[in-house]
């Protein structure tokens, strides 16, 4: 699993702003503003990570250790992967 | 092959043209410099994909805007960008109005010319360019793209604002303008910035609209076709009182002033 190529994430405003280029602009045309959690498990997808890796990723941003964070957090890594394959931003 | 080169937005272009009648469309921007920033020709699959939106419209008139989306492509490399919107000035700074086809733009930039006459010139009523300079200002230039109305003069300023235009949802509803941050300018003016085709230009171009939506006053102006608009966004984008000039311009004065020929 891994993001579409050709999205430039770029950070406007102190937001994540998420665009297509190439390829992918011709299936998408919007445009996608990500909060930092949002912007950290596009990356990581990005970067061919598992959702468990990324998982790990955020329990460090945000100071997480418990089993109970780790599971919330994984919930939340899913139901955005799951998001962006509804939205068509994800090959397998 | 025809090849010539054009001044744009203070950047030497080299434009590769298939028919004689972009060098003519181009006519007001022929430059001698001999050393180009850049160069563009568009390739047919460019032209292709712009037939697929106009399928009736000539093929020089499509290579021209294809030329025009190449150029737009290149800008933020050389710290520019393209954005859809009527630019113009009023005692030399520029004011841009932007919102999607068919909102008034040009309807509202008509309006002020009419009511507030000698002070208001076009810089380009659709499709200038914006220079971000290192100074901390952005230079709003004119093109010989210039949409229906064709409003366009070789005429640059320093932006003072945008202004993101909506039309009164009811008959009857107050003209009203308030100021948008530049969180929220994300949502109203990216899908006016012109995108382009590579990556690497995509993600300049983002710092760049961070750079505009950042430095200059933004509003939301909700409006009609009266008077009253013009006064509404006049007083906030300028600061000063409105006041209307001693005689209307008439739409087919503002023409002469503003239209290019075809």
């Amino acid at each position: 699993m891994k993001v579409k190529e050709g999205f430039i994430i770029r950070k406007v405003a102190g937001k994540y702003v998420v665009v297509a280029t190439g390829e992918a602009s011709k299936s998408f045309h919007g445009m996608v503003k990500l909060n930092e959690t949002a912007k950290t498990i596009w990356e990581g997808l990005a970067d061919g990570k598992t959702p468990e890796e990324i998982t790990e990723v955020l329990m460090k941003e945000n100071n997480a250790e418990t089993e109970e964070d780790r599971k919330k957090i994984y919930d939340d890594v899913q139901s955005m992967i799951g998001e962006m394959r509804e939205a068509g931003f994800l090959v397998d | 092959m025809d090849i010539f080169n054009v001044e744009l937005a203070g950047l030497t272009i080299e434009v590769k043209s298939r028919f004689e009648y972009l060098r003519w469309f181009c006519r007001d921007y022929l430059s001698d410099n001999e050393t180009p920033d850049f160069s563009v020709y568009a390739e047919d699959s460019r032209i292709e994909e712009l037939r697929e939106y106009s399928p009736e419209m000539r093929d020089e008139f499509l290579e021209r805007d294809a030329i025009y989306s190449v150029i737009a492509s290149k800008l933020p490399y050389h710290d520019r960008v393209a954005l859809h919107g009527a630019c113009i000035s009023y005692k030399d700074k520029a004011y841009l109005f932007t919102a999607t086809s068919g909102t008034g733009k040009s309807t509202h930039i008509g309006l002020w010319k009419r009511y507030l006459g000698d002070d208001v010139g076009i810089v380009n009523g659709d499709k200038p360019i914006f220079h971000i300079k290192p100074d901390g200002t952005i230079r709003a230039y004119d093109t010989p793209w210039c949409g229906k109305e064709g409003w366009n003069r070789k005429h640059s300023a320093d932006m003072a604002g945008i202004c993101f235009v909506r039309r009164l949802e009811e008959e009857g509803d107050s003209n009203t303008i308030r100021p948008v941050d530049p969180e929220e300018a994300i949502s109203l003016m990216l899908r006016q910035m012109f995108h382009p085709y590579e990556p690497e230009a995509t993600g300049l171009m983002l710092g760049l609209f961070n750079e505009i939506i950042t430095r200059l006053p933004l509003y939301l102006l909700n409006c009609d076709i009266s008077e009253e608009a013009v006064k509404t966004s006049f007083e906030a984008l300028t600061g000063e009182k409105y006041h209307r000039s001693e005689k209307e311009t008439t739409i087919e004065e503002i023409n002469k002033q503003w239209r290019m020929p075809r």
